[in-house]
């Protein structure tokens, strides 16, 4: 891994910020590894608009019909490099549909990538279409099939459950979940539960207000952190829905106490 | 901001650990399996169907599956008993979920290695049992035959640097070895129908091996040349 920013800082603080993150990380099962051996670690975030960060910047409480589009550099993945310091490309393309685009796109993208993982979050604009869960299950394995053959591997992602103006999808966001957690145990895949986090963290379900409402499909600020806690979770091998899971977050990452607020449940 | 910092430091020693004790991860697409015949008698899967999940094989004789095969991964081979059975094929975890059962007299010191092909789209999953005999190369020679899995190509044709080794061989089906020198070879594979090149890249044979190069994939999707010691 490249280390050539740790230059300047005192040794002590190094050695007593690895003994203190080794100790961590034996205690959690890091799953991002160096696969490709150019001794650096780097994470692909390959999605639609949920991962490019639209909506990212509004806050709960304020009315939005029509997410804003940010610049592409925050959302889930700038969050997880922020508090991780692990390399991560947002590979995200907003209105990007799994199986007509998205799916040719990874295979392009597996070509030319150095990275040794990518995170997968793809089916929100499928929903539109209404293509059915066994199409949207074959392609997603072809996805998993492509990124491994291609000496990486794959973070699978849920679909949180989108309400309000965009309630009428989720009967298929479920749909497409359900397909996700089965394969990701089929294929020995770590999950980002991002139904699951809505689920237990969101206060009203009818209107959730990790989202921008009405607008109720792309998460706001608060939102995109409940997104970036579940990955990191899932990436450090952490179980965030455990009693206790978010203050393990918290000490691993040294964040403050309270910053992590994924609330644990089934 | 020093945490972070300490945070990355020690990610790379966990790296470094990491990589000297797995020996690193795969290849990408053209990259040799690293296995040969640990067991004396056995098979291995040959996964090639790019929309496949991971496959089970079972023996009569085994409860739980001998191995698992992922689409285009390493494959070693998985000790098997002499004598009649039946090997079956299933969706991985799903031992109810059959793909192929193949009736099967092993002998003693044979190798096999089990084709699946297809995809679930439109061609549906078929499943070829082939019998690994490559016999002894000369010295100095390699011998090597390719497998081919690719979807998109009714049939493929093969050439080491030069010189064909396998012309339009179909969709599903395995050339006889050929004996090649050894060292590096830059190993064209092209559609036999329209002579499309859809793979090209080196490929290390050393002395006195046996390979297997699986062609699989898609065409215009994506191309693997896995290579396989046998």
């Amino acid at each position: 891994m490249k280390i050539s920013s740790v230059r300047n800082i005192p040794r002590y603080l190094l050695l007593a910020g690895f003994f203190f993150v080794t100790s961590v990380a034996h205690a959690q099962d890091l799953i991002v590894e160096d696969l490709n051996g150019d001794d650096t670690i780097s994470i692909l975030a390959f999605g639609d608009s949920l991962t490019f960060g639209i909506g990212d910047g509004t806050l709960p409480g304020e009315f939005v019909e029509e997410a804003p589009r940010s610049g592409g550099t925050g959302g889930y993945p700038k969050r997880v490099s922020t508090i991780s310091g692990l390399m991560i490309a947002n590979a995200g393309i907003p209105g990007e549909q799994f199986v007509e685009d998205g799916v040719n796109r990874l295979a392009g993208l597996m070509r030319t990538s150095t990275s040794d993982f990518v995170c997968i979050l793809e089916g929100t604009n499928d929903t539109i279409y209404r293509v059915s869960t066994s199409e949207y299950s074959r392609l997603m394995q072809k996805a998993i099939n492509t990124v491994r053959a291609s000496g990486k591997e794959a973070l699978l992602m849920t679909l949180p459950t989108p309400c309000c103006l965009h309630e009428g999808r989720e009967p298929f966001t479920e749909a497409y979940t359900a397909a996700v957690r089965t394969l990701a145990a089929l294929n020995d895949l770590a999950i980002a539960d991002l139904e699951r986090a809505w689920r237990t963290t969101c206060t009203n379900p009818l209107a959730c207000e990790l989202y921008n409402l009405p607008e109720g499909l792309h998460p706001n600020s608060v939102g995109y952190d409940v997104m970036s806690q579940t990955v990191l979770a899932a990436l450090f091998g952490i179980d965030i829905f455990a009693e206790g899971g978010a203050k393990i977050v918290e000490d691993t990452f040294g964040l403050p106490e309270g910053t992590v607020i994924v609330k644990p449940g089934l | 901001m020093a945490f972070k910092k300490a945070l990355i430091f020690a990610l790379s020693i966990s790296v470094s650990a990491g990589l000297t004790a797995c020996g690193g991860g795969g290849g990408g697409g053209s990259s040799t399996s690293g296995t040969g015949r640990s067991a004396s008698t056995g098979i291995r899967i040959l996964h090639a169907a790019i929309d496949a999940s991971p496959v089970d094989i079972y023996t009569s004789n085994s409860v739980t599956a001998i191995q698992t095969g992922r689409f285009a991964l390493d494959s070693v081979y998985a000790g098997l008993k002499t004598g009649e059975q039946i090997l079956t094929l299933t969706k991985a975890k799903d031992p109810t979920q059959s793909i192929a059962a193949l009736p099967v007299t092993v002998e003693k010191s044979q190798h096999y290695s089990l084709l699946l092909y297809g995809n679930n789209e439109s061609l549906g999953l078929s499943t070829n049992l082939y019998l690994d005999a490559p016999g002894k190369p000369s010295k100095g020679s390699a011998l090597l035959r390719i497998v081919h899995g690719l979807v998109g190509a009714a049939g493929i044709t093969s050439v080491v640097d030069a010189a064909e080794v396998s012309s339009s061989l179909p969709f599903g089906s395995a050339s006889d070895y050929v004996e090649v020198a050894a060292g590096d070879h830059n190993i064209f594979v092209r559609r036999a129908s329209d002579s499309t090149l859809v793979s090209s890249g080196v490929q290390s044979l050393a002395s006195g091996g046996a390979y297997t190069l699986l062609v699989t994939g898609e065409v215009g999707f994506r191309v693997f040349a896995r290579l396989y010691a046998d």
